[in-house]
């Protein structure tokens, strides 16, 4: 890993147990700008759970995550498969909540239209939540976690529920967020796995 | 793009939250549609049961407060346990402060509780016929009362909201909080209807005493358990 900057992320010794159970166990590793992380592992490995901690909606058993920056509204996302959105509301709606509570001032509606077109949902506009299927709440979802261009963008199989455009969509994001920032992705599918340029897997040896 | 952190913004933020839930609220109808059943069924009994009969202030009152208490544990806590239980609380996590997401909800939620008690302060006082001898004692208690009422169920919603058997939780938080405020309430509300109680004209006050301590309380343990 680059060594010269200071890193967007790092972890130290993260393990987590669920009662007797270690899922994982002293993870430490660093994040830099244009780096990805692919995170490996069978279902039950704890692959979400390792997401939720980097995102700090979970707390380690032992050890530290820390971020290269103060706010993580902005420069932190989150896109994950169990993360809902409100089933009443809108797409837009979700975009201009999200502007306001992330604090970006500048943010106007030709920038969440703009935002809707990219990641293929301007038929959709207007529609609820609750009325779009899996794979366009899947885009929501990306439109949201990548709205404030964060620096550190996590995600959780970026594929399921999304067709050929959706996998084109997401190589261009991941993409463009190698450019601003860095990646941690858990996923086992091989053409995910290919953006990566650090592997973890954890099926090894971590119990 | 650069984060604002100004009073300006936090307003921002927290109407963001308020309009969040009048949207869902006005769209979904769940919450409206509970408050006003409750309503309206406990006036048409308490009518019917008190029809032949004059209420005495103190029992009167005693209603009136055991229905607001009612519909505010059954349709407040809904705005934190609900979003938890369908996974939408991780949206405010990860692009919001705790301290906005608290005052929108809660914001919300006295408004919601302030049209109920208004509705069933009229209903009370018109169908049993009440005498209202000190009208300002009683719109002060009611007021600050369903003030009270909505930030303890509001608050108990949000700690017990990341807990499993998070309604179970809720309850156990809200109840011996929400006695002392109905005992409170009652004790006004007697008085205002011409009962004398002792410190009944100082209910309000200490009403308001309350708010300002849970109003001040909630934000900031919300923030400690926001991401646990």
């Amino acid at each position: 890993m680059t060594p010269t900057t200071s890193p967007l992320l790092s972890s130290q010794n993260l393990s987590k147990r669920f009662g007797p159970r270690w899922l994982f166990r002293e993870l430490s590793f660093e994040l830099h700008t244009g780096e990805c992380l692919i995170i490996q592992g069978r279902n039950g490995s704890g692959k979400s759970t390792l997401l939720r901690l980097l995102a700090g909606l979970d707390r380690p058993t032992d050890g530290t995550v820390q971020l290269g920056f103060d706010d993580y509204r902005t420069e932190l996302s989150l896109c994950a498969l169990e993360q809902a959105t409100f089933p009443n509301l809108t797409v837009l709606e979700h975009l201009e909540i999200a502007a306001t509570m992330r604090g970006m001032q500048e943010w106007t509606p030709e920038n969440s239209i703009e935002l809707i077109h990219k990641v293929g949902l301007q038929d959709h506009t207007k529609h609820a939540s609750q009325h779009l299927s899996s794979g366009l709440r899947s885009r929501l979802k990306i439109a949201l976690a990548i709205q404030p261009r964060p620096k550190i963008l996590i995600w959780d199989e970026p594929g399921v529920a999304l067709d050929e455009s959706g996998r084109l969509l997401i190589e261009s994001v991941v993409k463009e967020q190698k450019e601003r920032g860095a990646l941690v992705i858990a996923t086992n599918d091989a053409s995910e796995t290919r953006f990566g340029t650090h592997l973890l897997n954890l099926d090894e040896g971590s119990k | 793009m650069k984060t604002l952190t100004s009073l300006s913004q936090w307003k921002k933020e927290i109407l963001e939250v308020f309009r969040k839930e009048w949207r869902s609220e006005s769209r979904a109808l769940s919450g409206i549609t509970t408050t006003a059943q409750l309503c309206f069924v406990s006036l048409v009994i308490i009518n019917n049961i008190t029809w032949f009969s004059n209420v005495k202030p103190l029992l009167a009152s005693g209603l009136y407060w055991l229905i607001l208490i009612f519909i505010a544990s059954i349709t407040l806590p809904r705005t934190f346990l609900q979003e938890e239980e369908n996974r939408s609380a991780d949206f405010w996590r990860m692009v919001a402060r705790p301290e906005s997401v608290f005052w929108g909800k809660c914001l919300f939620n006295c408004a919601q509780m302030l049209v109920a008690t208004l509705f069933m302060s009229l209903g009370m006082i018109l169908m049993l016929r009440l005498p209202v001898g000190n009208p300002l004692v009683f719109a002060g208690n009611s007021f600050f009362g369903s003030i009270a009422i909505a930030l303890t169920v509001t608050l108990a919603g949000a700690l017990a909201a990341p807990a499993q058997n998070r309604y179970t939780v809720c309850a156990a938080i809200s109840v011996p909080l929400l006695v002392f405020v109905v005992n409170l309430g009652m004790t006004g509300t007697a008085f205002a209807l011409g009962e004398f109680l002792r410190g009944g004209e100082r209910a309000p006050i200490a009403m308001i005493a309350y708010c300002l301590g849970a109003g001040a309380l909630g934000p900031v343990v919300y923030s400690r358990i926001w991401k646990s």
